[in-house]
């Protein structure tokens, strides 16, 4: 052990942020060693320099020492290392060596939830803190059959993941599974929770989440209630949740607040959305490629009429409004708020009026576009709505090339996929209806 | 009783008097189709009722393990690949005329080009796991039906319906039909067939009182269909279409909603039920198939993909070759055939399982 604490004073010694202490008080020799970056310098004075004054000797600062909640002893020298790395500091004393818990946390601060917005749910989102994490869960879900495990991915250097559920009421075959998948994740280093996503998906080429994600304790703790498993990752306002299924990412925390009525009337309106989202571009291409016949005959003529004057046909119409309201969605995501406020104004123009005074597109293409992009911001979480801003394009292909077939042809792929899809070994498509085995039987 | 059982059986009887029943059985209308609906529904209730009660006494086996226990290997290959082959053709067969129709009315594309599309679709869905199927049998189901009754709802109450030609068919009711008008119109259930598989997933049981429940939600397609071609086009009328029923449908207008003719939500409703209705059929055939190998290939998925594709492929240029060659009319006479073989097929199926069932239950006393 006394080797390992040498050793380790080498190996960090380039760090400038390393600080070793050496303490010689009456007959108390102390040598501590701790990164200041990470640890707090306050606690180290309060908590073990200033009690030796008050010591009389050294077997009676053993015994405050040693009586410490924060103070450990390290089981093996791989333990020092990783500890000082998360802010403990490493106690030398006569042969003997404690590790001292001093960690200092500045971003525990509770943000606002930003990325998903409820009206009656709350206000507030995670930090990137685990312990701050599992502080707002444990008193949103005061129960002591509540199983906080830490866990850890393989390879170096290990991010903190923490796996939360209801010993109750959680399901063994989803969590042994994780378990293992999580033990089998050997990336260089955990960046975000939707990282620690990706890595769990098995499905090599897979478009749909198969985690939900999110930032909102109240979803975490319906979820919870639900059997189902939490993981939290340090550095991450984001928690994972697994299983997810398809419906879970059309529901917002609200559904569950407001009046049945008015919460079933709204996840249908986001299931119409969904359809307008991926099939409008495609009805579009074969209604006015294939069949104008289908609809009504004042509907046909007043497309034909708006079209009149577009020289290429509607496919080529729908990739290119399908590629600017894309790239203009990008593009106010990723630009600085104050710079895609001016980016929208912009792109708004050149989509709504000018296109069409141009020739470029019809004034009928202009509805449908808008009505694509606003019926893709109804899905209230973001990684699957932009999945399906993905799925459309395939269907434009399909349309282009077999009209109303290639579109049917399409949606049935879409839903055998779907159901195809396994999240850690639960269906992914469950129907609404079938939320419960019993409720299959007639 | 499982939901899914009900589903299997209800998509059968709707998606293949959709596509060829009507055009079948009007051909005979005065030679006795009415009488042979009456008979077929009894026949098809009997072989429904026997076959799921006989593999009520084998849970979560599958025709091809039951065999395995009672005959030797080369009388079980042998009828496996039989039983296969006269399932997956049924398929085939749905997919060959749709896409003639289609090629008619949807889409100005080569017949076989629509054939190979669509057999991709197909193969792709049907080349998944049992339960996969099976759950989007019942998105399909729960996005077609209420539309589907809302066309035949409107289509009965149009003006253009003559009721004193449909009338005039009772004169025929009693006449004694010919036996392959019988077998043809027995196929509306015939969904049975896709339990013999989907009995390893589900439990085939069936409550007794969601028998005269499906015999009325399949006869009740049925008749409806035949009730409107005859009602817009008369009783003699009829005769002279190649699709007296699309063509019936085509001049029924919906004065309300987007769609300006019945017959074009009507096309994209039974697009979708056939696309999954091959997709169950083959995949029972295929799975029939992969029975006749051992144990080992079966748990190997790559092997067994790739069989399946193998077979698909197979079966797509059979279609593609026999619908490229034959006239409509032509295939018409051998479907006629075929439906008669099916017949003979699938009595022999119910009667080997209630036979093997008998044999188990008086192996257990």
């Amino acid at each position: 052990m006394i080797e390992a604490f040498q050793l380790i004073k080498k190996q960090l010694s380039t760090s400038s942020d390393l600080k070793k202490e050496l303490v010689r008080i009456q007959d108390i020799e102390l040598e501590i060693l701790y990164l200041v970056s990470v640890c707090d310098e306050k606690k180290i004075k309060a908590d073990l320099i200033f009690p030796i004054l008050e010591c009389s000797g050294k077997e009676e600062f053993k015994d405050y020492l040693t009586s410490l909640p924060d103070i450990s002893k390290p089981e093996k020298d791989q333990d020092i290392l990783q500890k000082l790395m998360i802010g403990h500091a490493c106690i030398q004393m006569e042969n003997e060596l404690f590790l001292f818990n001093a960690k200092k946390v500045l971003n525990n601060q509770l943000g606002d939830a930003s990325s998903e917005t409820a009206i009656y749910g709350s206000q507030r989102s995670f930090s990137d803190v685990i312990d701050t994490n599992l502080n707002l869960i444990r008193y949103r879900y005061p129960s002591p059959n509540l199983v906080y495990e830490k866990s850890k991915v393989s390879g170096v250097p290990q991010t903190e993941v923490g796996i939360i559920y209801d010993s109750l009421l959680v399901d063994k075959g989803v969590l042994s599974e994780l378990q293992t998948q999580l033990a089998s994740v050997k990336p260089e280093v955990i960046l975000s929770a939707a990282h620690l996503q990706r890595l769990l998906t098995t499905r090599k080429y897979s478009l749909f989440p198969i985690l939900m994600i999110t930032e909102r304790p109240d979803r975490v703790v319906l979820n919870l209630k639900q059997g189902k498993v939490v993981l939290l990752v340090e550095g991450s306002p984001f928690v994972l949740i697994a299983p997810a299924t398809f419906y879970d990412f059309i529901s917002s925390m609200d559904d569950a607040f407001e009046q049945l009525w008015i919460s079933i009337s709204l996840v249908v309106l986001r299931y119409i959305s969904i359809f307008i989202t991926v099939l409008l571009p495609g009805i579009y291409i074969s209604m006015v490629s294939f069949n104008p016949e289908l609809f009504q005959a004042q509907l046909a003529f007043s497309i034909a009429g708006s079209r009149a004057n577009i020289p290429y046909p509607s496919y080529i119409e729908v990739l290119i409004m399908m590629f600017l309201i894309d790239t203009l969605i990008e593009a106010s995501i990723r630009l600085p708020k104050s710079i895609s406020a001016a980016a929208t104004t912009v792109g708004g123009l050149i989509l709504g009026q000018a296109a069409q005074q141009a020739n470029m597109v019809s004034n009928i293409m202009i509805i449908v576009t808008s009505a694509i992009g606003i019926a893709n911001f109804v899905v209230p979480i973001n990684s699957m709505s932009f999945a399906l801003r993905i799925v459309k394009y395939p269907f434009i292909l399909l349309a282009s090339l077999f009209g109303y077939v290639g579109l049917i042809a399409g949606l049935f792929c879409l839903i055998v996929y779907l159901n195809d899809l396994k999240s850690f070994g639960k269906p992914y498509l469950k129907v609404f209806i079938g939320e419960h085995e019993k409720l299959g039987k007639l | 009783m499982n939901r899914y059982v009900f589903y299997v059986l209800w998509c059968d009887g709707i998606t293949i008097s959709g596509l060829l029943l009507y055009n079948l059985l009007l051909d005979e209308r005065f030679s006795g189709s009415i009488m042979a609906i009456v008979i077929s529904a009894l026949s098809g209730m009997i072989f429904l009722v026997t076959i799921t009660k006989s593999l009520g006494h084998f849970p979560k086996q599958g025709l091809p393990e039951i065999l395995r226990m009672f005959l030797p290997a080369g009388a079980r290959v042998s009828l496996l690949i039989f039983f296969s082959i006269m399932t997956i053709t049924k398929g085939c067969i749905m997919i060959g005329y749709a896409s003639s129709f289609f090629n008619l009315y949807l889409i100005d594309v080569k017949t076989i080009t629509i054939i190979a599309f669509m057999f991709i679709t197909v193969s792709w869905g049907a080349t998944r796991s049992s339960k996969t199927i099976l759950s989007t049998l019942e998105l399909v189901l729960f996005i077609c039906i209420p539309i589907m009754y809302y066309i035949l709802t409107k289509a009965v109450f149009s003006q253009g319906i003559e009721w004193n030609s449909i009338k005039a068919m009772a004169d025929y009711a009693f006449t004694w039909p010919k036996w392959e008008t019988i077998a043809a119109a027995n196929s509306v259930f015939s969904g049975f067939v896709g339990l013999i598989i989907f009995n390893r997933v589900v439990p085939s049981k069936i409550k007794w009182k969601f028998i005269p429940l499906l015999l009325i939600v399949n006869l009740h397609i049925l008749v409806t269909g035949l009730l409107i071609s005859i009602g817009i086009h008369g009783t003699y009328g009829v005769g002279n279409y190649i699709a007296p029923t699309y063509s019936a449908l085509d001049s029924i207008g919906i004065m309300s909603g987007l769609f300006s003719r019945t017959i074009m939500p009507y096309f994209l409703i039974i697009l979708f039920l056939l696309l999954i209705y091959a997709a169950v059929t083959i995949h029972v055939g295929l799975e029939l198939l992969k029975g006749c190998f051992s144990m080992k290939f079966q748990t190997n998925p790559r092997k067994e993909q790739l069989l399946s594709w193998i077979i698909c492929g197979l079966f797509t240029v059979i279609t593609m070759i026999y619908f490229n060659t034959f006239t409509l009319k032509q295939i018409k006479y051998h479907t006629v055939n075929w439906f008669e073989l099916r017949f003979y097929t699938e009595f022999l199926m119910v009667a080997l399982i209630a036979l093997f069932a008998v044999m188990k239950w008086k192996r257990r006393v």
